[in-house]
């Protein structure tokens, strides 16, 4: 009881002094996303609703802006030494919460934390290209690359900066219960499966937060999360069906926030085993879906469409390549030369993905002289099938994409170089021109590669990019804010308006 | 059973109202279930993304969408016809796997003893700890969907409750002296079982069939709309619920239609349940 009457008077205090706001200002910011946050340990666990709690906890080594550019962060600046190392400029004047100053010590730790394969990240894969980063001055880390790696700063910009000292003393057992970091804002509770909930570091370097505390809840229900946002119990919302969308827009005192995004719904084809193992199906399957008429109809604007597998805001997107225009007629034809007509073409699908999409493009290839069978799995076991033998990874299956490293590099190449577990093609020739770009840091020569790359695949189609993503997020009137390319949920981006 | 059959009939100008009701709603939805391709307005996977989520009364190119469309432009009325072969065919077949395997573990335990009742009546302790709906999710990730997939999972999860009662039943039934008669005549244990006990546990197995109907009705709607039942586009009723769900603020036909019907089937069978519980219970009967 005393408690709570402190954290009241504290913040009716830091109210009082931030009158600027107080005309528009709740002092509490609630967000209903879909799930919990899976780690609040920022080098463990990675998904949208992860990044979007504890990214408010921890600074980025290096950040993007509202455009998408690389911008600096806790590192002031940057310089290649050479092809393979990369030397970081770290600021001098930031502390952790504890008070504690963040130096190059942290920085290097960090770095080298999430690429011990100890820790079992789920992160590795972003980070293992690098060897190791190295403590040169209190204010400069060495890093030190396997081979060039182009896409290495877009990986950075994932990463949280931990506090050294906090925990090694705490292990990181207890990190992840009580993360600690220099960001804007600290954990106040995390109530696993409920809520998180933040305030604001009022010390914290780069801007003052203009709100308060920010408590993010775990509403997986849609309708509910609808109902929040209507009932004034939520104030933003993330993830929300075009459908809904459309119908909330009219509502006053809610706006809709969408930006398209650099995450690509796609659809796979098994290249390797099955009916689609004929080029030619798998070029009548591509003719045969009628993208924009998804778009409009269930997407309802809210998507764009790809002419291949990526999505503008991402390095390597070329719209020099030809995507595959809506033609049925060209798609039967194709289908009788393969001699696959009522061929049997499984379509694994899981809770995940749209069911409206799977059932709208089952028909369309069943109207081309395809036998098209979903089958429905708990995500466990789409997973590990999609992943899995080729024999038995279905025809087809949609998938969303995306790397939040705005890199062709975390596109195609875990898609479909061989021997990626979500590869169900080879092709000798595309693997030497994505190798190729991923061990350059010439930005031409990466594009020149990445558009012969794309080429290559819109001729074997081992799979389509169907539309770029947007997210829709319901918020209240009165909130003020610009969400990005890579879906990130910055608070200190967001204010109040009237 | 000859003789149960005639204690029935006996009572068959006495049905009360409720009961004849009940009776006339199954009717309806079982001929809605078998004349669902002669009587529909159209087909139930023809898409038309054009007209979605439309209202009841919709009209467009010379046809009436008397329940309205749904999230793909598909005739609601149509799915719920087709809907209705699927949740009764699922629930009859699994009712009958269920009968089947339940009936002769119980007539087997209760006649055998020894280690056959041991193990069986071990067996359905087991399975009946287990949440029929969790063993039921756990067994379709491992088979797969698919109807007759589903039936399975359903009768074979389900079985116990059988097995228990035609047990007990057996037992109470093996120590009467026309079973001992039999028995010293020569019969053999395959004649005895089928021919003197099973026509004399008849009865309370159909009440436990009764009140297990309307349960796998629901259990089937809910795993399909847990996406784990029938696969789309075929419809079920609970499928076309879980889509309606969603969309149940701009189009509430959807999520409405389909669970007015799964009301009206699982309370009819349960009403006629009960009653026909009333009539074949051996205490009533005496009364």
């Amino acid at each position: 009881m005393l408690k709570t009457f402190a954290t009241t008077a504290a913040l009716a205090a830091s109210l009082l002094t931030s009158a600027a706001y107080a005309q528009a200002a709740k002092d509490t910011l609630t967000i209903d996303l879909p799930n919990d946050a899976a780690t609040l340990d920022p080098h463990l666990q990675w998904d949208t609703d992860s990044y979007s709690v504890y990214r408010n906890i921890f600074d980025n080594l290096i950040t993007r802006d509202t455009s998408g550019a690389i911008v600096p962060q806790i590192a002031k600046a940057w310089k290649y030494t050479s092809d393979t190392v990369i030397e970081f400029d770290i600021r001098d004047d930031v502390t952790f919460q504890d008070g504690s100053k963040l130096t190059a010590d942290d920085v290097a730790y960090s770095i080298n934390r999430i690429i011990d394969p100890k820790l079992k990240s789920a992160q590795l894969s972003q980070f293992d290209q690098i060897i190791k980063a190295e403590v040169i001055s209190p204010t400069l880390v060495k890093v030190t690359t396997k081979s060039p790696y182009p896409a290495l700063l877009a990986q950075l910009v994932k990463l949280s900066i931990v506090p050294k000292a906090y925990v090694e003393k705490v292990g990181a057992q207890e990190f992840n219960q009580k993360p600690m970091g220099s960001g804007p804002y600290k954990l106040v509770q995390w109530q696993k499966g409920v809520q998180t909930e933040l305030q604001a570091n009022d010390h914290y370097w780069r801007v003052k937060p203009a709100i308060q505390h920010v408590i993010f809840r775990a509403v997986p229900d849609v309708s509910t999360r609808i109902a929040d946002l209507r009932t004034g119990k939520a104030d933003l919302i993330r993830e929300l069906p075009a459908d809904q969308a459309i119908s909330l827009k009219t509502e006053t005192g809610i706006q809709i926030l969408s930006v398209p995004t650099e995450r690509v719904g796609y659809m796979y084809i098994n290249a390797e085993a099955g009916a689609t193992k004929d080029v030619r199906v798998r070029q009548a399957i591509a003719y045969a879906i009628d993208t924009p008429g998804l778009i409009e109809a269930l997407l309802q604007g809210y998507g764009a469409p790809v002419n291949v597998l990526g999505a503008p805001p991402v390095f390597g997107y070329t719209d020099k390549v030809e995507g595959y225009k809506y033609d049925p007629d060209k798609a039967k034809e194709l289908i009788k030369e393969a001699g696959a007509e009522g061929a049997k073409i499984e379509f694994l699908t899981s809770p995940a993905y749209d069911r409206a999409l799977v059932e709208a493009i089952q028909q369309m290839l069943n109207d081309v002289g395809l036998d098209t069978q979903i089958v429905s799995l708990d995500q466990a076991t789409f997973l590990k099938r999609r992943q899995g033998d080729a024999a038995n990874a279905g025809s087809v299956a949609l998938g969303r994409w995306s790397c939040a490293c705005q890199d062709a590099d975390g596109i195609i190449f875990p898609l479909f170089r061989t021997g990626s577990s979500w590869a169900k093609y080879s092709n000798p020739e595309f693997d030497k021109l994505v190798d190729g770009a991923r061990s350059t840091l010439e930005k031409d020569k990466r594009l020149v590669d990445y558009q012969k790359a794309y080429e290559i695949l819109r001729a074997d189609v081992p799979g389509i990019g169907l539309y770029q993503a947007y997210s829709v997020y319901g918020a209240s009137a009165h909130l003020k804010w610009q969400p990005t390319a890579n879906e990130a949920m910055f608070v200190t981006d967001m204010s109040w308006q009237q | 059973m000859v003789a149960f059959i005639q204690s029935a009939r006996s009572r068959i100008s006495r049905v009360p109202l409720p009961i004849i009701i009940v009776s006339i709603i199954l009717l309806i939805i079982v001929a809605m279930a078998i004349l669902a391709p002669w009587i529909s307005p159209a087909d139930p996977t023809r898409q038309n993304l054009l007209g979605r989520l439309k209202a009841p009364g919709f009209e467009r190119a010379g046809m009436t969408y008397w329940l309205g469309t749904d999230d793909l432009g598909r005739d609601l009325l149509t799915r719920i016809l087709y809907g209705a072969g699927v949740s009764l065919g699922v629930a009859v077949l699994s009712v009958f796997v269920s009968t089947l395997v339940g009936v002769s573990l119980g007539m087997l335990a209760g006649w055998f003893r020894g280690w056959a009742e041991i193990f069986i009546m071990r067996m359905v302790d087991i399975v009946m700890s287990i949440p029929a709906v969790l063993l039921a999710v756990l067994t379709v990730a491992v088979l797969g969907p698919g109807f007759l997939k589903l039936v399975l999972v359903l009768g074979l999860t389900r079985w116990p409750r059988y097995t228990r009662v035609a047990y007990a039943q057996t037992l109470q039934v093996a120590n009467l002296p026309f079973i001992k008669a039999s028995e010293l005549a020569g019969a053999g244990a395959v004649r005895i079982l089928f021919h003197h006990i099973l026509p004399n546990i008849a009865g309370p197995i159909l009440i436990v069939a009764t009140s297990e109907f309307g349960l796998m009705i629901l259990m089937e709607a809910g795993l399909s709309f847990l996406g784990l039942g029938i696969q789309p586009p075929a419809p079920s009723w609970g499928s076309i619920m879980s889509v309606g769900r969603q969309y149940v603020e701009h189009a509430w036909w959807i999520v409405a239609f389909p669970g007015i019907c799964l009301f009206l089937l699982v309370f009819s069978v349960n009403v006629l349940g009960d009653w026909l519980r009333d009539q074949l219970d051996p205490r009533s009967r005496t009364r």
